[in-house]
């Protein structure tokens, strides 16, 4: 063989040594674990004694979540699920949604309304102290709301006032008696500490959420972690059981589940369906919240604003509605961690109206009701919406739903910074068709208004808005009973998603949440999906 | 040499300032509004438009560019949209992390590939340079998210040997921080040290057959010695260069490394800005990496007079 035959054999030997080695590292990467045998327990062993109670106290509890927050401190400022979460380990509210989704006092002893008077007064429980030692009282309470109020927030549209009765109690006075009000404010309002955001300003108050909560802030590491410790001066007795809580904030899902897998954080908040399905058989549990409050619906609505837009005629939007199936969508795509719908809120809660025409997947139907608004060969579109792995995938499936019934569905992806803008109150009306992102809670009076209000702030811009439904909004708010409020919520569904079609629906997340089974009483999803309870939590040893 | 370091530098302003221009142009061109980013989609237009007045965003683009100008240059580079504290202050806190990773990633790629290129350029056509060549194409050609993805799955699951994610200061724990360093250094440093590898093996290859080299050797002068001091110093200038064009790397980061590692470096800051529309956090990254590049080109075209007296000489 001659010198240069002999380097190209040496050269392709070694090639395919090299190749060789990352092909067994791919295969061996691949491989399926080996089974583990585990010990068998001989059927004679005697009866174990009664175990003791268990040791609650200490440990320090690892949450991973993607989502970054951008205001843990400051109330007014606070808005995205991820705020209220993590906030919520430091932070507390005048009350909180019990089990069923009613609300319920919290730092609040108990409260009294009286729709004549446009009134609700609080009491409030004595002996909360704020993280740096001051009084949680009824000054705090009217700062805290003032604050609110004087920001413009519009969950405090209704609010005129708030007065110090005594030093346990307070009086929110209203403009007009709006029956979701206390809801809204007891919900939104998480309780700050006056004189922390005094002695400093709003930036450093943002930064550093000084609250009533059972953990102290304790660090904030922007795009890494939120870091908090026990409060030893919290408000309930022999609470909370653990030394410290980390939120690890982990933007990327296959890390995220990297980390969980190994035991680096003790549960994944909010997982994305994909990740959630990877999750399920390591050993974990998926808590799913049921209720839809607090949580995220998806759908997609035509530009029925504009009088030339095909989405303008009632008939080809509800020819959208019969085009798409949402049921197979929630379970092939998002594999049952959510909750197909076809009105507000998810099936099952007080105001979903079971009366609603259900839009069943009628491919034929759809094309029929084009037809009769004189588009029988269909027409081409523009959908826009987010530049996310759900979104994008949910969209896409919409964009083969359309296409089958003859509706060409131009795909355009947008960023989270442009999606607000284009869907804003303010912005001229977008064009074609929008993915819709709103909330599956069944408080249509506190949520509705804001799509579908003539003075509504979240895509109203494009969306069409009827007298008839300004009308029931506004008598909604003002009911004073419950059964009125749920009886306005029905004839609102039946007119938005029956008669109109403004919205088609398509479901409600589960937010899921894996944990591992030494984490007890964790108080994720147990019903509001942005309401943590960490007071309870503990760590089995 | 004063003159030539003197015009550098003034050249070198021109282009910041250039480039500080040029990337808030682009920036404001982008859609979507800080004040939406921040306060929600069902912020009312009464909030938007009192958190636009409150950060300056209602300002003609020009007013605002000047604004910021006036501030650079009395060394305030603004205050941060989402971080609420001083850009100085968010860049503070990243720079070290990128900066240290990049290092640890830059020296071991130097380490590993100037060595491995003379070996290939020596030993051409023996089993060993095929190696390296081999390793080097495939160095450049693997992904980075791939190849910390498999990292991750070995190292950290399967093995249990490394932490999946996260960054500690070698000073707060020196185990830890080495722990959580070794996976995103060897992501950092493999297309560098596949890139040097190539540069130094085809530089040695075009020098070694040089007269020069030849005569070095019929001198009797041992093989080391030839190509050490003969050889190398010749062939290195190509490979300085490509080193300077690193640099960008160890201010600017990666994304990929950063993301997949959940490590806070300039990378990460820097795109999550871009994607905030944190305006001043972006022109306050671009500048110092533009610093670093301007910095690390002329102590580069410095050293070409020190590698080559013939450079100096001219």
């Amino acid at each position: 063989m001659t010198k240069k035959g002999k380097a190209a054999l040496i050269r392709m030997v070694s090639l395919s040594l090299v190749f060789a080695l990352l092909f067994s590292m791919v295969i061996a990467g691949c491989a399926p674990k080996e089974p583990v045998v585990e010990p068998t327990v001989p059927p004679s062993a005697p009866t174990e004694p009664a175990p003791a109670e268990p040791q609650k106290e200490g440990g320090v509890l690892k949450l991973g979540i993607a989502l970054k927050p951008t205001v843990l401190g400051y109330a007014a400022e606070m808005r995205t699920y991820q705020e209220f979460l993590i906030g919520s380990t430091a932070l507390e509210p005048l009350g909180r949604h019990d089990e069923t989704g009613q609300m319920q006092p919290w730092l609040a002893e108990s409260w009294e309304s009286d729709a004549d008077a446009k009134t609700i007064t609080v009491k409030l429980k004595k002996g909360i102290k704020f993280h740096d030692g001051t009084d949680f009282n009824a000054e705090a309470v009217k700062w805290n709301m003032d604050e609110f109020l004087n920001y413009g927030r519009a969950e405090a549209k209704d609010l005129e006032s708030t007065d110090v009765i005594d030093e346990y109690t307070v009086r929110l006075n209203l403009v007009t008696w709006n029956s979701s009000l206390m809801d809204a404010l007891f919900y939104f309002v998480l309780m700050t500490s006056p004189t922390a955001f005094q002695e400093n300003d709003k930036d450093w108050a943002a930064n550093n959420p000084i609250g009533t909560g059972p953990f102290k802030f304790a660090s904030w590491d922007r795009d890494v972690s939120v870091k908090f410790t026990k409060f030893e001066g919290y408000w309930q007795e022999g609470q909370p059981y653990l030394d410290a809580v980390e939120w690890h904030l982990i933007a990327d899902a296959m890390t995220a589940m990297a980390s969980f897998r190994a035991k680096e954080v003790d549960a994944l908040v909010n997982l994305e369906p994909g990740i959630a399905r990877q999750i399920e058989g390591m050993g974990a549990d998926i808590k799913k919240l049921e209720t839809g409050l607090g949580a995220m619906a998806i759908g997609f609505a035509g530009d029925s604003i504009n009088s030339d837009s095909p989405f303008s005629d009632v008939r080809v939007r509800k020819a959208l509605s019969f085009a798409v199936d949402s049921e197979e969508i929630t379970e092939s795509i998002l594999f049952g961690y959510a909750v197909a719908t076809n009105q507000w809120g998810v099936p099952g809660s007080w105001s979903f109206n079971p009366a609603v025409e259900k839009y069943a997947y009628n491919p034929e139907k759809a094309k029929q009701l084009l037809a009769e608004a004189g588009y029988p060969d269909g027409f081409t579109t523009k959908l826009t919406t987010l530049n996310s792995p759900m979104e994008v995938q949910i969209m896409t499936a919409v964009q083969g739903y359309l296409a089958d019934v003859g509706i060409d569905a131009q795909m355009e992806l947008v960023d989270t910074a442009h999606y607000r803008e284009i869907t804003n109150v303010a912005s001229d009306p977008w064009d074609g068709l929008m993915l819709y992102r709103g909330r599956g809670d069944a408080d249509v009076v506190t949520y509705m208004p804001r799509n579908f209000s003539s003075k509504g702030l979240l895509m109203v811009n494009g969306l069409i808005t009827t007298d008839k439904i300004d009308k029931l909004l506004v008598d909604a708010a003002a009911a004073s009973d419950f059964n009125t409020v749920k009886q306005i919520a029905f004839e609102l569904q039946k007119e938005i998603y029956e008669e109109q079609c403004i919205i088609t629906p398509l479901f409600v997340l589960t937010m899921p949440v894996a944990k591992y089974p030494h984490l007890h009483d964790e108080g994720f999803n147990k019903a509001q999906a942005s309401l943590w309870t960490p007071e309870s939590a503990w760590i089995e040893k | 040499m004063a003159g030539f370091v003197a015009r550098r530098l003034v050249q070198s302003v021109i282009v910041l300032i250039m480039v500080s221009f040029i990337a808030f142009s682009f920036l404001h061109l982008l859609p979507g509004d800080a004040a939406l980013v921040i306060l929600g989609g069902e912020a009312t237009q009464e909030e938007i438009l009192n958190l636009r007045q409150e950060l300056g965003l209602d300002q003609p683009m020009w007013v605002q560019y000047g604004r910021w100008f006036t501030n650079a240059l009395q060394g305030n580079l603004g205050r941060s949209i989402f971080h609420r504290e001083s850009v100085i202050s968010v860049i503070a806190k990243r720079l070290p992390v990128t900066i240290y990773l990049g290092t640890l990633a830059l020296l071991l790629s130097i380490l590993i590939s100037i060595p491995a290129g003379i070996i290939s350029a020596v030993r051409r056509g023996h089993i060993s340079d095929s190696i390296i060549t081999v390793a080097a194409n495939l160095g450049m050609a693997i992904p980075i998210f791939w190849l910390g993805i498999l990292g991750i799955y070995f190292f950290s699951l399967k093995l249990g040997w490394l932490p999946v994610m996260g960054y500690t200061s070698p000073l707060d724990n020196f185990w830890l921080s080495t722990k959580q360093a070794i996976m995103p250094v060897i992501c950092l440093a493999v297309i560098p040290l596949a890139t040097l590898t190539r540069q130094t093996r085809s530089s040695m290859l075009e020098v070694i057959r040089q007269d020069y080299i030849r005569t070095a050797r019929s001198k009797g002068l041992k093989e080391k010695t030839v190509i050490t001091r003969h050889a190398l110093k010749n062939a290195i200038i190509p490979v300085v260069t490509l080193l300077g064009l690193q640099a960008r790397y160890l201010v600017g980061g990666s994304i990929l490394v950063e993301q997949i590692f959940n490590i806070p470096g300039m990378g990460r800051l820097m795109v999550s800005s871009v994607f905030d529309k944190d305006f001043p956090i972006v022109q306050g990254c671009i500048l110092v990496v533009a610093i670093a590049i301007i910095l690390a080109n002329l102590v580069i075209d410095l050293s070409y007079g020190y590698l080559d007296p013939r450079i100096r000489d001219d």
